[in-house]
């Protein structure tokens, strides 16, 4: 069964629409800045990409408008009455959906599946309800119960949609997005209409930025604009970020009799582990197989692969490992597949970062157009590849990596959308 | 895709009842309670009062015992990772060691295992007190805290426990979660090349806090009973009141049966099918519809008859209004056989395991299977005038069961049913 990418949806501080944000990108802009929602922490890192300012009820309006009239009435009463980082869910699904034109073609309830991509996502809800809970149990949030749980997120995104299929969250740190993609791809063979895949923003607390400084793995520079940099020799840790995004997948025969566009098309998704929890120690040569597996599981040899848009979240250890890893798997490819880096420009969204990289290749591949990685100046002269610059690229076939703290791995291999391929091979 | 069979090849089960298998089999039978005074939990700001606890569990003798049968590097790495993890993760990996070895897994074996982690939100209690001792201090916070405080860091521990290179993550549907990972183990089997798949449901780590949500919410036993805790939870009785919550950790091993057989291990029954749906509805509210439609949808993807079954462990947690919503939805699935069936209500006894529920449940059922015998429901000493099914009230009773249904469900709309059957 081939799947289709009908739709693709994200929010992120460099815009919230993946054209736009690929635009931003190519024009050198950055997405790091300072969380104005959490004061600073002794060892937490000082720049972060923030949308606690993003304007949710402005959003809400501007979706309400395209949106069918219960769904949007039941986007702004969950939008109100949930937290700040399930209304980002909610608001990503509605657009997803929208773009994938789920509310026009009349996907029977029973047959939309939900999947949520992310764990442990309420960092900050959860340490504003300890605070309050410390001064004065019985005055917490009435429905903590509720909107403490990350299901909450794919649940609340299932009653927005009206959904009454399979419903599901699925967790692997920093690796979810691709991972969620997987268990929709199965959800889809196993009689899914279309499944839409969440997301979620992470949403840091004081305390998880503090611990994640304390622990090395975050950045010691104050200046945001560089602090991000994928690949580079002047890397320190990674840039935490706000950033949500859902996508939606349907079987791509079906999608196509219902009158779908799509947008690319989900070759493989392949998920590993590296059997190490700590210290994180990422395996080049288990990630090199991981890679390989992928190309061949969607039927592709490594030289097809145009461009390759890696995980790389500006960390010492993890940029080597993904690019020696690289190179290893792409052989004689290395000279020819360009790779670039979302991070640079975007810092590091968690759960959330590969379908974002999901949303910003399926906008490269429909351009022909590629991002650079900011921030890359001197590269690592241990990491032997050949990185994108901005600029007009033919691409068919991209590779999306994402590697979890603790050694969880899973990567999506993209096809450019060809309308006169619809042979089902 | 091979839709080849699919056995359970091992199991665990860790409950305050017991340890192990046959120990947790005879507490039900006898009809005791797993539920007490929580000792673990600080209680003095909170409704939540009792609970069944694994809190305060030594697991040392446990471990030291385990580690003369385990395979040698399994046992040097449990070691290991014991004197690093937090204890309810622990409690997890020791539950694993426990199935593997009866699964029979050589080491080679089990590192060929996908993992999955069936739950979320598990560490609350250790996430809180990091948030606590942070705000106290501002600025003494361990540099673990946030990589324990991940779900996700237990299934890359369980990977690490067993040497396995293969997928490993978090399913998470509430209390539902424990069918979940069953139907994701289905599928890692069956479309992802795994050989053998270990789902572990760890037990729930619940902060007070956490706790103090549920009883905001109404959902909790917190008035009655509470100086007699081994009667709290009631189901389908008429004096019951809510939800008692619950420590718990289950465990089972996933294998093709061509592959189970061909190593010579036992099969403890055949995992047929799993039903997940939902009902466009992320608060409490239970709905029949949507529980009857997973129960239906589970029988038909396991390609078992209505008429096979002959027990559901029901997941009946003693709320008002759950308990009767699930036998109307059993009505409407299962028809005239829903007066055929047995109707078992493990929480009567073990309290809510919470995101582990599927799990433990699904294990104590097969076990019940396999000892042709099915538990009684605790505490109906008034049965609701409104069960009108044979809901267990007098006890337990002999039975041979040809097939079972484990139902689960979660808020947020998460509806579940898996169905066992019998090893011929």
């Amino acid at each position: 069964m081939r799947i289709a990418i009908t739709g693709v949806a994200m929010i992120t501080p460099l815009g919230d629409d993946a054209d736009a944000v690929l635009d931003e990108m190519i024009a050198g802009r950055v997405g790091v800045g300072r969380f104005a929602n959490l004061s600073p922490t002794p060892h937490g890192a000082a720049v972060g990409g923030d949308l606690s300012a993003y304007d949710v009820p402005g959003r809400v309006a501007a979706l309400r408008a395209s949106l069918p009239r219960d769904v949007g009435e039941r986007l702004s009463r969950l939008v109100r009455r949930s937290p700040w980082s399930v209304g980002l869910t909610l608001l990503v699904t509605a657009d997803a959906a929208l773009r994938a034109g789920l509310f026009e073609r009349r996907v029977a309830p029973e047959d939309l599946a939900v999947i949520g991509a992310g764990n442990n996502l309420g960092a900050r809800y959860g340490e504003e309800g300890n605070a309050r809970f410390t001064k004065e149990p019985d005055y917490i949030d009435a429905l903590q119960a509720v909107h403490m749980l990350d299901s909450n997120h794919a649940a609340s995104a299932s009653e927005l949609l009206g959904s009454k299929g399979a419903l599901l969250t699925v967790g692997a740190a920093c690796a979810s997005g691709n991972l969620g993609l997987r268990a929709a791809v199965d959800e889809l063979h196993d009689g899914a209409a279309a499944a839409v895949v969440v997301a979620p923003v992470y949403d840091y607390a004081a305390t998880s930025l503090e611990a994640l400084g304390a622990m090395g793995a975050t950045t010691e520079s104050r200046d945001a604009a560089a602090a991000s940099r994928p690949f580079d020799e002047a890397r320190d840790g990674f840039v935490p970020s706000h950033g949500a995004a859902a996508v939606v997948l349907e079987p791509l025969d079906a999608a196509l009799a219902r009158g779908a566009r799509p947008q690319a098309e989900l070759r493989a998704v392949e998920a590993s582990s590296d059997a190490c929890h700590r210290p994180p120690k990422p395996d080049p040569e288990e990630q090199a197989r991981l890679f390989l597996r992928a190309l061949a599981r969607g039927g592709h040899g490594v030289e097809e692969l145009d461009l390759v848009s890696a995980h790389a979240a500006s960390t010492p250890a993890g940029d080597l490992a993904e690019g020696q890893a690289l190179a290893r798997a792409l052989g004689d490819a290395a000279g020819r597949a360009l790779v670039n880096a979302p991070k640079g420009a975007l810092g590091h969204t968690g759960s959330a970062a590969s379908l974002i990289q999901l949303g910003l290749i399926v906008a490269q591949l429909r351009r022909g157009l590629t991002h650079g990685t900011r921030n890359l100046q001197a590269p690592d002269p241990r990491i032997p590849l050949r990185f994108a610059d901005a600029g007009p690229q033919t691409l068919t076939l991209a590779l999306n990596n994402a590697f979890g703290l603790a050694g969880l791995n899973c990567v999506s291999v993209v096809r450019r959308w060809d309308p006169e391929d619809q042979s089902s091979g | 895709m091979s839709a080849e069979r699919v056995v359970v090849s091992g199991m665990a089960l860790h409950t305050p009842l017991s340890n192990e298998l046959m120990g947790n089999l005879a507490a039900v039978m006898a009809g005791r309670s797993a539920i007490t005074p929580w000792r673990s939990v600080h209680t003095s700001r909170i409704y939540s009062k009792i609970g069944g606890d694994l809190g305060d569990v030594d697991l040392g003798p446990a471990l030291a015992e385990l580690s003369h049968r385990l395979p040698p590097g399994i046992s040097a790495r449990l070691q290991r990772l014991a004197r690093r993890l937090p204890h309810m993760p622990t409690l997890g990996l020791l539950s694993v060691a426990q199935a593997a070895l009866d699964a029979g897994l050589e080491e080679d074996e089990a590192a060929e295992a996908h993992v999955l982690v069936a739950g979320g939100n598990l560490s609350d209690r250790l996430t809180d007190e990091g948030f606590a001792r942070f705000a106290a201090t501002r600025g003494d916070i361990e540099a673990s805290h946030e990589l324990y405080s991940l779900d996700s860091t237990l299934a890359a521990c369980v990977s690490e426990l067993l040497g396995s290179r293969g997928p490993a993550y978090v399913i998470n549907g509430a209390c539902a979660s424990g069918n979940l990972a069953l139907l994701a183990g289905l599928r890692e089997l069956r479309r992802h090349d795994a050989k053998r798949v270990i789902v572990l449901a760890p037990p729930t780590d619940m902060s007070p806090r956490g706790l103090h949500g549920f009883a905001l919410l109404g959902a909790l036993a917190i008035h009655n009973y509470q100086d007699e805790p081994n009667r709290a939870s009631r189901p389908w009785d008429r004096d019951r009141e809510g939800f008692v919550p619950a420590h718990g950790c289950g465990v089972i091993v996933l294998e093709p049966a061509s592959l189970a057989t061909a190593r010579g291990a036992r099969a403890w029954a055949e995992l047929c099918g799993v039903g997940v749906t939902s009902d466009a509805n992320h608060l409490t509210l239970p709905n029949e519809e949507g529980q009857a439609r997973a129960i239906t949808l589970a029988l038909k993807r396991g390609g078992v008859a209505v008429e096979e079954l002959d027990l559901v462990s029901a997941h009946a947690t003693s709320t008002p209004a759950g308990d009767l919503v699930e036998l109307a939805a059993l009505r409407a699935a299962l028809g005239p056989h829903a007066e055929r069936v047995k109707i078992n209500a493990p929480k009567s006894m073990l309290g809510h395991t919470m995101n582990a529920s599927a799990i433990v449940e699904g294990v104590l059922a097969v076990l019940q299977m396999n000892a042709d015998t099915v538990h009684g429901s605790l505490n109906i000493d008034n049965l609701d005038p409104a069960v009108d099914l044979d809901v267990c009230a007098k006890g337990p009773a002999r039975l041979a069961v040809g097939a079972l249904l484990n139902n689960a469900f979660g808020f947020g709309g998460h509806n579940t049913a898996s169905v066992f059957r019998r090893i011929p």
